[in-house]
């Protein structure tokens, strides 16, 4: 049985592209216009930016100016703690102690609490 | 109490995603029935509504059958792999001012880790099938994947440069001036057709080439398991619509509504108009109609392209958009360091 | 010492030192593992898993950025490649050639050797039952129950000690992040290395191009 081949020099070239007039305009054009886009959007963020820069500002100048505050409470709360403790040390032990051989202020790192508080 | 909390906070991201990846199924079939002048999906619910749900219960009935020379365990770790990363996406998404699971100061970072490693359920899964077919549509994916990722991240390079933040709400927010969609555009053509690259979507779905390869990585894989790829496959697509939509679109930001607001200089006013209108500009809808805009993109973008060729495809995303994003990546910065509009870079607590 | 305590709660997130000890156990175990694997995708799988249970503890720890780099590059980069590769041999037959069981005295006699130098420079008591550790310890308790809580909550305190109060307010007016950080040192102080760690990063590249061209 005879079998199926193909033609004598093969098969003809398929015409598979499609040969469809260009539309619309040439590439450049489309290349100026997403540019000239992207110009405005620049333009709109620029303000934009402006505008985070001034509220990063205000934001933080707030915070400057409410530091002071908070730090005196800190201060406030950390020197009654002191002088609490001063007065614990001297109930036990009847004179002032010194802990350390300078007379420079040092900052306390732990603090007494009693076991139960009530609240 | 907390944990019970953080489990059901969990649950109501991920329950309504799943749904979603189901109606987002039913939407593409009749989509494309109707792009290809057929009916679709008519039978189950009014117009075919359930499709997806008695579809998704005949394949959970399904008995599993799994190859004997298989890797058992990796051949069943990689779907639970693919699924498990692609919803732990979901967790940075802003939805609304104020409604996230997540408010991570890394956000975007952590989304590319995430599906950085979701890639390995795919390789796992193919490899361990036994199988030429699963193999070859394995190799294929995660090289598409791997090579696509290098673009996605050199544009979120520049979202970052323009918003100075990884936090995905502070991306969010900074784009009430204008959405980065204009001073990004030649950028967002290249993130989309990378994010249609990344999930593996006709014309660049070579992992699943039906006349190649049966059905790629997941040829061995049945009932269950399939319905595990299923899922992960439609919620990395919905979940890089959302990307898409708060990188470029503004998220839950109406912009519209933003400009018409600053027009008008209606903020100053307290009637009930101007709250309802205040409230429209940020509300979860924007976010819901821009990404269901982008996945009916993605649908159309399927039904209206031939599929093509995999060394086309790795010279798509060598040749052709990775120059175009590694320019723009030296163009952008000097355009921002000439204007002196480097964004805010200090985190204020 | 105050800020040691402000650093530990910062850097465990509240979450319980046991974590890291449980995390510590799994990359042990992954690590040996690793070697003793015969299936070589099976071994860099158990690798993979090394990496992710590194990022996970760095990440826990509090150093998140380093932790997801640790993801990104490492795990979706570096071991992907290798997998892929390795997918591409045939595995029964190096699986029949390969011997991996020499590998683990010489793992054993590695570590050992690593200990030895190691332990002479270390103190050993560097986490011991000190005061300091078991007073964080308490005090990552108290940040668990209210973690928004700046200043301690006396209440759930069980020992009669606490910090004493002395918070500085100017440095919390900024929050640099983990990334300003690094690029603040990376791009000056030690911006010479950053050049020299990019012309080596080129060098490579280069070779590798080189080596893969053909010759004519």
């Amino acid at each position: 049985m005879p079998q199926d081949m193909p033609p004598q020099g093969g098969y003809l070239p398929v015409q598979y592209k499609r040969n469809i007039p260009a539309r619309g305009f040439r590439p450049i054009y489309y290349l100026i216009g997403m540019h000239l886009i992207m110009g405005y959007g620049y333009y709109k963020l620029f303000y934009g930016v402006r505008e985070q820069y001034e509220l990063a500002r205000e934001k933080m100048w707030g915070r400057i100016h409410i530091m002071p505050l908070l730090q005196a409470e800190e201060d406030r709360d950390q020197a009654r703690r002191y002088f609490a403790d001063k007065a614990r040390e001297k109930e036990l032990l009847g004179t002032d102690a010194k802990i350390y051989n300078s007379d420079r202020f040092v900052r306390p790192t732990f603090t007494y609490t009693p076991s139960k508080v009530t609240q | 109490m907390s944990n019970i909390i953080s489990i059901i906070q969990g649950l109501l991201v991920i329950v309504p995603a799943l749904i979603s990846v189901a109606f987002v199924t039913i939407s593409e079939r009749k989509v494309m029935a109707s792009m290809q002048r057929r009916v679709g999906p008519n039978a189950v619910g009014y117009y075919g509504l359930l499709q997806a749900f008695a579809d998704a219960l005949k394949l959970l009935l399904k008995e599993y059958v799994a190859p004997t020379q298989a890797n058992i365990i990796l051949f069943f770790l990689g779907p639970v792999i693919t699924l498990i990363f692609a919803l732990l996406g979901y967790l940075v998404i802003p939805y609304a001012p104020g409604t996230f699971i997540s408010d991570h100061r890394l956000g975007i970072f952590f989304m590319l880790a995430v599906s950085a490693i979701a890639t390995y359920g795919i390789l796992l899964a193919g490899w361990s099938a036994n199988s030429k077919y699963a193999f070859l549509g394995s190799l294929r994916s995660t090289a598409q994947l791997i090579s696509y990722e290098l673009i996605l991240s050199s544009v979120l390079l520049l979202v970052i440069l323009l918003t100075g933040s990884l936090n995905v709400i502070t991306i969010v927010e900074s784009q009430k001036a204008v959405s980065l969609l204009l001073p990004l555009l030649p950028l967002f053509i290249v993130f989309f057709i990378g994010s249609i690259a990344e999930t593996n979507r006709a014309p660049f779905d070579l992992a699943e080439a039906e006349s190649e390869l049966v059905s790629g990585f997941m040829t061995e894989h049945s009932a269950s398991i399939f319905v595990f790829f299923f899922l992960a496959e439609y919620a990395s697509i919905i979940l890089i619509c959302i990307l898409n939509s708060i990188l470029f679109f503004g998220g839950y930001l109406s912009i519209i509504v933003f400009s018409i607001i600053s027009l008008l200089d209606l903020s100053r006013e307290d009637t009930l108009f101007h709250v309802l209108i205040s409230i429209i500009s940020s509300s979860p809808i924007n976010l819901a109609v821009k990404t269901s805009i982008l996945v009916f993109v993605f649908i159309w973008v399927r039904a209206s392209f031939p599929r093509i060729r995999f060394d086309q495809l790795m010279s798509v995303c060598w040749l052709v958009l990775l120059p175009i994003t590694i320019a723009y990546v030296i163009l952008l910065p000097c355009v921002v360091s000439g204007l002196l509009i480097n964004p805010v870079n200090i985190s204020l607590l | 010492m105050n800020n040691i305590f402000l650093l530990n709660d910062y850097i465990t997130n509240g979450y319980r030192l046991e974590f890291v000890d449980f995390i510590y156990i799994i990359s042990i175990l992954f690590g040996i593992f690793t070697i003793i694997s015969r299936n070589p995708i099976v071994s860099v799988l158990f690798l993979i898993g090394l990496f992710v249970n590194i990022a996970g503890l760095l990440i826990l720890v509090g150093y998140d950025y380093i932790g997801l780099s640790y993801i990104l590059v490492y795990v979706g980069a570096v071991s992907i490649l290798f997998l892929f590769i390795l997918m591409l041999i045939n595995i029964r037959i190096s699986e029949l050639v390969s011997e991996t069981n020499n590998d683990i005295p010489l793992a054993v006699i590695t570590v050992l050797l690593f200990y030895f130098i190691i332990g002479q420079v270390i103190p050993s008591n560097l986490t011991d039952n000190t005061i300091v550790t078991s007073l964080s310890n308490s005090f990552s308790e108290v940040y668990n129950v209210q973690l928004d809580n700046e200043i301690l909550n006396i209440i759930d305190l069980k020992q009669e000690i606490a910090y004493a109060s002395s918070k500085s307010w100017d440095n919390s007016l900024i929050e640099f992040t983990h990334i300003t950080g690094i690029g603040n040192i990376m791009y000056t102080n030690y911006s010479l290395w950053l050049i020299i760690s990019s012309v080596i990063l080129l060098v490579g590249m280069v070779g590798a191009i080189v080596i893969t061209i053909k010759q004519k």
